[in-house]
Formats: structure tokens, sequence, C-alpha cells
């Protein structure tokens, strides 16, 4: 699939629409200084063809933000052999996306266009280990593989950190049965409880303890029943002690102040709107109010008040909270303090005083839930000592076996929750076993696929980094996965012939690393084509330097030769390089820009512009500073290709003549044949045309159509000259670097025969 | 060339046929969507097996 058109209307910095042509789908080179509107077009493309743009997300914005700051709605339309499809989006200033966002056609789904970016390619340099391996999954395809194994990781950290938490209270447990032991074995500790419990049948092993249940008749019963209800007391004590009401008594407050704020400014608004009062100004307060700030106003309040209300809503849950809390605590009290065996504990007096505190809080707490009043922010509990001394009377109690079957009822719990507490450990570790197991497998898939992956591509990767850097002390240039760097993928290669280096931070330049991934983005789209033949490159040679921006274009256009390349650049030189290493692509720059309305593209050949011009029925008269620009353009390009010397002049500011006087030069003295060509004598004249079309006095005559008409035929012929009509390829395919001589790939067309 | 989803699946049936991982591998291909796992899902499923019961699938 290729791109025959695009039409971007409203979309980031381009309001105005904008057709960008591609016939028959061939490349494109965007010329374009920063801030015009390049990046743009490639959202866009990114936008039309997955519904999303990444930087949207990482900067954590609405896709909203994406439409003009001017505009209501943004739409990119794409045009390929079988389908003209679209999306639109409408956003707000503060770029939330608002809903409306168009489906591509139904059934037409090529995937994502592959997009590399200058920030993409900087990330190698910048980020961590983590995200680098994340990036190059991505390029390499697989980054569905990426939460894939996160997630079963993490799982695997969870559990093990669940496993250590129960290995602790198979601890915690162990050391409360010694305690409980008091430094006897079990056996010992057994035989003596039994003994003074009076069992008939002796307690003699651990398993005897579980079973063992405590008599229903003689003294031991109503000993257990009272430290029951004692454990009762304290639970419930400290349940009520762990309230909290903070959020219900704020929650009250806000709600009355939201509440006042919003009466009152409705008041003011039914002012308005009661009188039928025709002005701005408030009929009783004779105070200048402006009707749809007051609206404003309204509505503000009536979002503050539900938003108190929400907040009064989900405190709620806190005061029924305290209530119930309250009650049992209520209910234990009342228990102990009506038990009569209970005369002998010191708090009775206390006890009973606090319960008939606690009554009344207990109502004050159900009538503030229904009335929603405040609530105490401290509760009425007892002191921690006072339950205790609970617990030591009933142990105490009276008759000779009930503190021996206590102490053995304590010891079987103690016995039963090591038990558990073991258990539980056996059973996360089975557990945590499982998704161990679970992580290995994954981590293998992933490792596997990424193995088959890195072999797939290497040798492209190598090829492809060669052939952008030149002679380099890098050799075997590779991707490798490293358990060392984050159990990920990095880049690795041999440095001066022996030294093997990972990451190649280590002795690679910014622009090496850049290199390096341009290298494996091109070499994932040779190995692994998607449906698209066209891949777009946006700024990604800003920190190249001359000779690596031609090897790119030359590397574009004999590996990618059936692909359509859509290039944004900034860089002159890198336009230069495509004019000259390129044939067929679409060269088009920004011929106009307002910060309103964006960028206006149009042809950046000066001479396909003048044919455009000529065509559309400009007047010639308004032509000739395009003209001018087609004679120094066509002029130059062998000079400079030839390698042939013209005067030196620091601002570049050659005219056509100096070009054209140059070259013949340059020809005879290497004794070129081309220098005899009559086309170099009639540009003279064109030269001279053009520039009275640019001086235009009233008494001389004005250039014509048939001018620009035969300019356009000399300049054609003037390209053709350097042609070899055997393997059309130009004079300068192949040069001699002692020499300086040129000739064609056949060597037809040299110094010497031309 | 095999894609994502035919590499994971392939994980999730050597999990199934792992001694070890089996307990837990339905349950995590439920929690998978495609696109992420769902952690609660995963925990709840470690949980359970952890208390001796069926992991929810």
């Amino acid at each position: 699939v290729k791109i025959l058109r695009v039409r971007i209307n409203g979309f980031r910095s381009l309001r105005a629409p904008q057709t960008i042509e591609l016939r028959d789908g061939r490349s494109l080179s965007l010329l374009a200084d920063n801030g015009r509107g390049k990046s743009s077009v490639v959202d866009a493309l990114e936008f039309w063809s997955t519904g999303d743009v990444e930087w949207v997300h990482r900067e954590n914005v609405g896709l909203g933000a994406l439409v003009h700051l001017r505009a209501d709605e943004a739409t990119v339309e794409v045009k390929t052999a079988t389908q003209v499809a679209s999306r639109t989006l409408k956003g707000t200033k503060a770029g939330d996306l608002v809903p409306g966002q168009g489906p591509m056609t139904v059934g037409f789904d090529p995937g994502p266009i592959p997009i590399l970016r200058h920030r993409t390619m900087a990330s190698f340099v910048d980020k961590s280990a983590g995200d680098k391996r994340a990036d190059l999954l991505a390029m390499l395809g697989m980054d569905g593989l990426v939460p894939f194994r996160a997630g079963l990781r993490s799982a695997a950290r969870r559990a093990a950190r669940e496993a250590d938490v129960a290995r602790r209270a198979v601890d915690g447990a162990n050391a409360a049965w010694s305690q409980a032991l008091g430094g006897s074995d079990i056996t010992t500790k057994l035989a003596d409880l039994s003994s003074r419990a009076q069992l008939a049948t002796p307690l003699v092993h651990e398993d005897d303890l579980l079973h063992f249940a405590v008599p229903a008749t003689g003294t031991a019963g109503p000993a257990v029943s009272r430290l029951a209800q004692a454990d009762e007391l304290a639970e419930a004590n400290a349940a009520l002690a762990a309230t909290s009401v903070d959020r219900w008594n704020r929650a009250l407050s806000d709600q009355a102040v939201a509440a006042e704020r919003a009466l009152s400014t409705l008041l003011d608004a039914g002012k308005h709107v009661l009188s039928g009062w025709p002005h701005d100004s408030c009929p009783l307060c004779l105070v200048e109010q402006p009707r749809d700030e007051l609206s404003s106003r309204v509505q503000s309040r009536a979002a503050e008040l539900a938003a108190a209300d929400a907040r009064f809503a989900a405190a709620a849950t806190e005061a029924a909270g305290r209530e119930q809390a309250t009650i049992r605590f209520g209910r234990a009290l009342r228990a102990v303090v009506d038990d009569a065996r209970n005369t002998d504990w010191g708090h009775l007096e206390e006890a009973r005083d606090g319960l008939a505190a606690l009554r009344v809080e207990a109502r004050l707490t159900v009538e503030a839930r229904r009335e929603r009043k405040p609530l105490n922010a401290t509760p009425r509990t007892l002191p921690a000592a006072a339950v205790d001394a609970l617990r030591d009377a009933a142990v105490r109690a009276p008759g000779e076996t009930a503190p021996a079957l206590l102490e053995l009822t304590q010891l079987r719990a103690h016995l039963k929750a090591r038990i558990d507490a073991e258990d539980a450990a056996a059973r996360r570790t089975s557990s945590t076993a499982a998704i161990e197991a679970a992580a290995r497998i994954g981590d293998a898939a992933v490792r596997k696929a990424i193995d088959d992956a890195i072999a797939e591509v290497n040798d492209t990767l190598a090829e492809f980094y060669g052939k952008l850097v030149g002679p380099s002390p890098y050799s075997d240039v590779r991707l490798e996965y490293r358990d060392s760097r984050a159990g990920g993928v990095d880049f690795a290669f041999v440095w001066d012939g022996d030294e093997e280096v990972c990451p190649p931070q280590r002795v690679m330049s910014e622009s090496q690393l850049g290199a390096l991934g341009l290298s494996l983005f091109l070499a994932r789209l040779k190995v692994k084509p998607p449906q698209w033949r066209t891949l777009v490159l946006d700024d990604v040679v800003t920190s190249f330097d001359a000779v690596h921006r031609t090897r790119l274009v030359r590397l574009l256009e004999n590996d990618f030769g059936d692909w359509q390349i859509i290039l944004c650049t900034h860089d002159a030189q890198l336009g230069r390089a495509i004019e000259d290493e390129t044939s067929g692509w679409a060269r088009m720059k920004v011929t106009s820009w307002t910060p309103a309305d964006g960028p206006v593209f149009g042809e950046s050949d000066p001479r396909r512009r003048l044919r455009q011009r000529l065509q559309q029925g400009h007047a010639p008269d308004e032509l000739g500073g395009l003209a001018r620009q087609a004679v120094e353009q066509a002029l130059e390009r062998p000079l400079r290709r030839m390698g042939l010397r013209i005067r030196h002049d620091p601002g570049n500011q050659y005219s056509a003549d100096e070009y054209r006087r140059a070259l013949i030069k340059g020809l005879v003295d290497g004794g070129y044949a081309h220098a005899e060509h009559a086309v170099l004598r009639r540009l003279a004249t064109d030269g001279t045309v053009t520039n009275r079309a640019c001086h235009f006095k009233d008494h001389e005559p004005g250039i014509t159509e048939a001018d620009l008409d035969l300019l356009l035929e000399d300049l054609d012929e003037l390209d053709s000259i350097f042609v070899c009509d055997t393997c059309e390829r130009p004079t300068w395919e192949v040069q001699d670097r002692r020499t300086r001589r040129c000739q064609c790939s056949c060597g037809a067309l040299t110094c010497a025969s031309a | 060339v095999r894609s994502d989803a035919q590499i994971i699946g392939e994980a999730f049936a050597a999990m199934e046929s792992d001694d070890e991982a089996q307990p837990l591998a339905p349950a995590l291909r439920a929690a998978w969507n495609g696109n992420r796992f769902d952690e609660r899902a995963m925990d709840e499923a470690i949980t359970a097996i952890a208390r001796d019961q069926e992991p929810p699938a």
C-alpha cells in the first residue's frame, strides 16, 4: 500500500486545508525550516493510520490537543490505490477530546505506517536500559511481549513478598509456642497440665492436645466462658478505639459552607429572574452583576454543592462504623457488668459509669447520623489495664482444675496457630513456585522470540549500518540479548578488530548511535515488511554529517527503490542529496507560513514550479525570479557534481552567468567536450533574458511566454548533455579521486569521448 | 514469523503442561486481555492456590 494523496485540515499547526499529491505513490522530500509544520504532517499520518499519536499519551494530554488551537475539528484524509479514508476529531482548547472521531473505512486497516522520528533515535542515548529495551523490542515489532513478560515477573515478585510474610508469621507462631511451653518440652508440659486438670485420660502428644476439649462439667466451663467474655470486651474496646469520624465531621462542615454559598448565589440569580429586570445591574442591590457572570457562578456553586454531597455520602460509612462499634462495645461491657462472677473485678464501678455514658453516646451517634450532626472525635473506651485485670480475674477463678484447663486451651490455641501458619506458608511457597515457574516459561518464550527476531534482522542491520557510516572501526554490528543489560536487548559490536563493546555508548557518538537506530528501523522493514510500502523519516539526519546524509539517500534509493519514502527535513544539504541521488521524487517545501493558518506546501524545484505556474496561466513578467533560480540550479548542479571550481564567494552568491562561465572553464580545462555544446552559449542569452525580467524597466521589452518555453527547453537540453545515451547514468557517476576525472557507469561518457 | 499473540499463546500452552505452573495456567490465560494482565485477577488466583482452593479461571 502506498499513499497517493494526503489532505490535512485543522490538524496541529496546519489550520488551512493542505493537499500533498503523490502521483503513482512516488517518494516525497518535504523541506521546511524548524517549526513550519513537518512534524504535524508526520503526526497526521500516524493519527490517520492508528487513530492515535504516541506523544499525546507521553505528555498526558487528550487527543483533542491535536486540533489546531484556532480550529474546532481536525481531519486527515489519505488516498491509496484502493481507498479514500479519513479520520476526524473534535477537541477543546484544553486538549480534551470531543467524541466524534470518524472511523476508517470498514475492512481497510493496513496497520500503522512505519514512522521513525529523530526523538525515537535520540532515545537510544537518553533512556534507561529498561526503556531502551522496550524501544528496541518495539522496533523489532515485539512490543506486545513487553507487558506479558513484565506482568508475569511483577506477579512473581508480589507472590514472593507474600510468601516472605507467611514465613515471618511461622516464626512468630513458633516463638509464641515456645513461650507458652515455658522452657519445658511438650511431653512434660502435657503430663503436668493433665495431672493438675485431673484429666481421666492424660494428654501425651501434640495430636492429643489438638483434639482436647474442655469438659462440660466441673469448674472449668465457667472459667472458660469468663475468659471469652474478657476477650470480647478487649476486642470491642480496641475496635471502638480504632474508629475515626474525621471525614464525617469535615464533610459536614464542607457541605454547610457549600450550601450557604449556593443559596446566596441562587438568591442573587433569583432576584434577576423574578424581577424581569432588563438591565445588567441587580434591581435590588443596584450592583453591577452581568448575567453571564452570574450564570457561571450559579453553575460553579451547584458543582461545589454536588461535590460536597458526594464527599458526605462517602463519609457516611465512617459514622455507621462508629455506631456499630459503640453498640458492640456496649453489649460486651453490659455482659461483664451484669455477670455476678465479676464482682471481684477492680474496675466494676468504673465500668458501670462507662456503660451509662456509652448509652448516651450511642443515642447521640444515632441522632447525629439521622440529623447530620458532628460526632465526638474521641470515643469512650476502657483503659487497657482494666481489660487485662478482668482476664486475670477469670484465670484466677475458684476451683483447682480451672487454671490448668485454661492453660491447656491456650496451649491448644498456640499449637493450632503454629500449624495453621506452617500450612499457610507451605501453600504460599507452592503458589509462589507456580507463578515463578509461569514467569520462567514466559521469559523463555519471550527470550526465544527475541533471539529469533534478532537472528532474522542482524545481517541486514550490519549491512545497512555499514552502508550508512562507511569505513569505521566498528565491525560485527548486531543486536544481542544480554541478561546483564537488565535482561534485555542491546546493540553490540567489535571495536578496532578485537574489542567487544556493549553498550555502544562506550565508544560511539550520538550521531553513530542515531545511525544504529536508523539501521535497525530500516533493517526491520526490510526483513519483515508490513502491508505498507511507505515509510516516514522525520528529521532523522540532524546529527549526521554531509557524507552520511548522502549515504542515507543512496541506501534509500538502492535498497528501498520500490518503497515510497516520505522524508521530512529542514536540512538543505539532505535536500540537495535527494536531488542529486534520486529520480522521480516529489520535492516540496513550505512556500509561505503564518501562525494562524500554518504552512502552505508547494513544489520546491524551481524548474517544476516554473512549469506549473506557466500552465496555471501566470503572467511571464511575474516569473522572472523563478526562471533565474531555475537557470542557476541547472548550472550549479554539474559544476558541483563534477567538482569543478568557481571563484570563492563567502556568501555563496553566484549569478547564473558566473556559474555558466565557471562550468565552461572547468569543462575546457578538464578536456570535456561538453564545453563546446551550443546550449551553454544559448544559456548566456537565457540568463540575460531572466535578468531583464527580474529588473523590468518600462522602456525595455518584457519577458514573454515564448522566452520562458525556450528557456525550459534549454535547461532540459543542458541536463541531457551530462547523461550517457548508453548506460543512462550521468557524467559524474564515477570519479577518480586523484585526477578528479569523471565518467558515466559504462565509461562511454568521459572527458575524452564526450 | 510468529506474531506476539502466537508467542504468548504458546507460552500459555507450555505453562499448562508444566507440573509446577499448571495449577495457575488457566487463571493466567484468563487474566491476559491481549494487551496486559489483570493484576487483581492474577493475585486472586495465586491467593486461591495459597488457600488450597481452585483458582478462578
